[in-house]
This record gives structure tokens, C-alpha cells and sequence, in this order.
């Protein structure tokens, strides 16, 4: 079993899009995948696959108020997928969002003891793919994810923020957690991947001895103009954002999770 | 019932200390209380102070160059001097030249795994540590790096004796107590007695 955390250092650079199109990706390979929502200050994976009113989510689950048989919904069959594409989503309501945020230390020692408790869980059903789509950032609920998973894939845009911002999440964050990361560049503008590709070259420059790239994902207006309710890894298995993506989860399938960190 | 265990260098600084009872007072100002004592006691009785008695306690002392062990309980039944001598002897046999040359301290906290055995944790009082502080994501990042996965581990069972834990890590049980012991002193886990053996608990 392969457990990842698809995490960034801000918001908005497409963990959310890239983390459900990856799971749906290899459920079609007939994989069986679990993917969690761990972003509990913006919920979103609820929107995307149009799931709408559960009775308990991921919070309650972290909370011990739910079983995660309770949380858990499977969808492979929704979607005519071969494999299992079993989701745990986070609670969109926005009562639940701030109690989420003024929750102490012991409910997130709490939380990422669940967590670890459900990975196990899932290892032992013979799930073949865990991946936690993760908060933005510092904030507990994100390294909790950190903590749990094999490794983490982070998402950024090709801009200096990302760039910094990147570094410091691999120089404070996973390295002293001994967690190695997996740099994967999203909502690229065309013209930087074409021609001599200075924007690409310094990419691979900054993060040479910090991160393996995993791939360079381009802007595809496409994304977008789905409005947050599609996803093309379904809809348009054959299109060029799910085909890039395609490679990107290959890469990941490589990965040996076996191997410690800087080795 | 015993209360605590303080060893002190020399110079009546406290080096070592393992309080039972979270009620006391520091260990640093008993040290001090106890080697000014020391030396009173010499000077005008011309013998080596063995114990006095304060606030209902009894602080046994036992000075054995280059250091003092201070032992505090309830009553003289609680402490025999073989375990006043044992604890002297165990401690000096480990540390007695980090005593001496002035090392790191920090290495001597391994010596709550020897207490453990000295002292069952049934005789010391409340025979439970609480954690100090929970063991939280962010302070799993501060830990040392050779504890990180045993306190993973202890998250997800939440809690383990050392036989669990040296047999989920693949380590001996002598390495699984004695790492057990440092996520206890660094305060970030606890332990109480349970069937006769020691249950390491977040
Ligand atoms: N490769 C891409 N090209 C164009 N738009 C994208 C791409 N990836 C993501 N987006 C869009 O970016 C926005 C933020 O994506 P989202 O997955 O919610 O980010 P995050 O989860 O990191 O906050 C969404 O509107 C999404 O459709
Ligand atoms: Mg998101």
C-alpha cells in the first residue's frame, strides 16, 4: 500500500484537483483507493463529486463520534470504475469549520492517532492507495497528514511564493519528520514549457538536492471551466489533463516507500 | 511510600532527579536545603548526615564521593539502606565520569529506566506519571529523530509496554524501555502499573 499527502505551501494550487483526479486515475486501473479529506477549513471534495448531506464525516471519525465505517462511502461503482474509490469527505458546514479551528492540542493528538489507526486498518483490507488530500500550510490538521502518509507530493505553481514556500515546508517540515517529498508543478503556463524553458530549468535548479519532480502540469482552461464539479480524470479520461496526470501517477506508482528518507 | 530520588554532584547541584510526587518542592532547592545541611552536621556533630525529617517526610542521604543521593519518602520502612546503596552504586557505575569531567547532563535521564527496576513503581507514589504535554503532531516534529517512530507507534495504540513496542520496532526490550523511559522524561508520555508491569500511555 502506497499512503500520500497531497499538500502545498498556500491555497489554491490544486491539491483538491489533483488529488481526487489521481485517485480516480488508478481506481480506473483497478486499483482499490481510499482518499481522505484532511482540508477541514475548505471542504471541497464534496463539491467535486457532487455528494451532498452525509451523516458523518471525517471530523466526526477524528473525533471518535463516528466508525469509519460510518464515513466512508464508496463510489467505484458510481462511476463504473474497476477498482474500489472509497472516500472519506470533511465537513462543509461552516459551524463545524470553526469548531474545527478551536480545537486543543489533545483533540489533535487524538486526530492523528485515528488517522494512524485507519491507515493500519486500510493496509489490512488490502487497499492499494491512501491519499489525504490536505489544508494548505502549518495547521495541525496538515501535518497530521504529513505524519501519517509514506510520503507527501507537493503541489505548486511556478512562481517564487511556491518556490520559498516549498523549501521551507521541506527544510522545516518533512525533513525533520523524515518524510521525503515529491514536487509536483501545476497550473504551468503553456509558454514556460515551451521554447528554452527557463522557468522549468529553474524549477529543476532550486529544488535539485531538496525534491524529485514528479512532472509539470500545464494551466488547462478546461480545469476551471467545469466550475469545480467535474472531474476529467471521468469525464475526459482520453483529454490532455487527465493524460498528463496519467504519467504523473505512474511516477508515483514507482516510488519505493520502502526506502527511508535520504537514501 | 517513596517521593522522589535526587542525586547531587559535589558542589550540592542537583544532577539527577526523579520526583514521584509533583507536590514537592524543587529539586534543586532541596538539593541545596540537603548539602547545606550536609555539611552543618559534619562540622559541628563530626558525622555524616543520614536523615532528617521535614514537612512529614523522611530525606535519607548517603554520600558516596562524587555524589550525594538524597531519597525521600514517607516513613524509614520505605527505604532499606541496600536500596539507598544500590541506587549509589548503579548510578556511579553509569555516570561517574560524566560526574567528574562535566558532561552532558541530558545523557543522564537514562536512568529512570534503572529506578524502574529498583523501585517498583508500586511502592513510589501515585506509582502513575502523566505526560506533561500531549503528543501532538508539532511535537513529534521536536523530538529526537530516534524516537520518532517508537512515539508513531505509541500514537496508534496509544498505549504499550516494552515488550510491544520492542517487538513492533524490532529492537530489544532493554532499547524499547530505555527510549520508552526518554518520551517520559521529555514529558510527552507517561506511565502507571499495570499487572505488575509498566504501561507507557499518551
Ligand atoms: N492544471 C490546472 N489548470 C487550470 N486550473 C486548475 C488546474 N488545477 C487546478 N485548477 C483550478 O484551480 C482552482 C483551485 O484548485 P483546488 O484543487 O481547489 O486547489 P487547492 O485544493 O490546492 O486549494 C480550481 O478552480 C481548479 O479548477
Ligand atoms: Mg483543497
Amino acid at each position: 500500500m502506497k499512503c500520500f499527502a497531497v499538500h502545498s505551501y498556500k491555497g489554491g494550487t490544486g491539491k483538491t484537483t489533483l488529488a481526487a483526479n489521481l485517485a480516480v486515475i488508478y481506481a480506473r486501473m483497478g486499483h482499490d483507493v481510499v482518499l481522505l479529506e484532511l482540508d477541514f477549513q475548505a471542504p471541497s471534495l464534496h463539491t467535486l463529486f457532487g455528494v451532498r448531506g452525509r451523516d458523518a464525516y471525517m471530523n466526526d471519525y477524528l473525533s471518535e463520534s463516528a466508525t469509519w465505517d460510518d464515513v466512508l462511502v464508496d463510489l467505484g461503482d458510481n462511476y463504473d470504475l474497476d477498482g474500489l474509490l472509497v472516500l472519506g469527505f470533511s465537513n462543509p458546514d461552516v459551524d463545524e469549520i470553526r469548531k474545527q479551528l478551536a480545537k486543543d492540542r489533545k483533540w489533535h493528538m487524538q486526530a492523528i492517532s485515528q488517522l494512524l489507526v485507519l491507515k493500519e486498518r486500510l493496509r489490512a483490507e488490502g487497499f492499494d492507495y491512501v491519499i489525504f488530500d490536505s489544508a494548505p500550510g502549518v495547521h495541525y490538521s496538515s501535518v497530521n497528514a504529513v505524519v501519517a502518509s509514506d510520503f507527501t507530493v507537493v503541489v505548486a505553481k511556478i512562481d517564487n511564493f511556491d518556490f520559498d514556500g516549498s523549501i521551507a515546508l521541506i527544510d522545516q517540515l518533512y525533513n525533520p519528520l523524515e518524510r521525503r517529498a515529491f514536487m509536483l508543478f501545476n497550473k504551468v503556463v503553456p509558454p514556460l514549457l515551451t521554447g528554452s524553458r527557463p522557468a522549468i530549468s529553474t524549477a529543476e535548479e532550486v529544488f535539485k538536492d531538496k525534491a524529485e519532480i514528479l512532472g509539470f502540469v500545464p494551466c488547462y482552461c478546461d480545469v476551471p471551466l467545469a466550475m469545480g464539479s467535474e472531474i476529467q480524470a471521468l469525464s475526459q479520461p482520453d483529454g490532455p489533463f487527465a493524460t498528463r496526470l496519467q504519467q504523473v501517477a505512474q511516477k508515483i506508482a514507482e516510488i519505493d516507500v520502502a526506502a527511508k528518507h535520504g537514501t | 511510600m517513596i517521593r522522589a530520588v535526587c542525586i547531587l554532584d559535589q558542589g550540592g547541584v542537583c544532577v539527577y532527579s526523579r520526583i514521584y510526587d509533583q507536590s514537592l518542592a524543587d529539586p534543586q532547592l532541596m538539593g541545596s536545603l540537603i548539602s547545606a545541611l550536609s555539611l552543618f552536621s559534619r562540622e559541628t556533630m563530626g558525622d555524616e548526615l543520614r536523615a532528617i525529617r521535614s514537612g512529614g517526610h523522611l530525606i535519607i542521604v548517603s554520600d558516596t564521593a562524587p555524589i550525594t543521593t538524597m531519597v525521600v519518602a514517607d516513613r524509614a520502612e520505605d527505604v532499606t539502606s541496600e536500596l539507598v546503596d544500590a541506587i549509589t552504586l548503579r548510578f556511579l557505575s553509569r555516570y561517574a565520569h560524566i560526574i567528574k569531567r562535566g558532561g552532558e547532563l541530558s545523557a543522564l535521564r537514562e536512568f529512570d529506566a534503572v529506578l524502574d527496576e529498583l523501585i517498583p513503581l508500586g511502592k513510589t507514589a501515585g506509582g502513575l506519571i502523566e505526560p506533561r504535554t500531549p503528543l501532538d503532531s508539532l511535537a513529534l516534529i521536536d523530538l529526537p529523530a530516534d524516537l520518532r517512530d517508537l512515539a508513531v507507534l505509541l500514537l496508534r495504540e496509544r498505549e504499550l509496554s516494552a515488550t510491544d513496542a520492542a517487538r513492533s520496532l524490532s529492537v530489544s526490550e532493554v532499547e524499547a524501555l530505555e527510549m520508552l523511559h526518554r518520551l517520559v522524561s521529555l514529558g510527552v508520555a507517561g506511565l502507571r502499573m499495570e499487572d505488575g508491569r509498566v504501561v507507557f500511555f499518551l
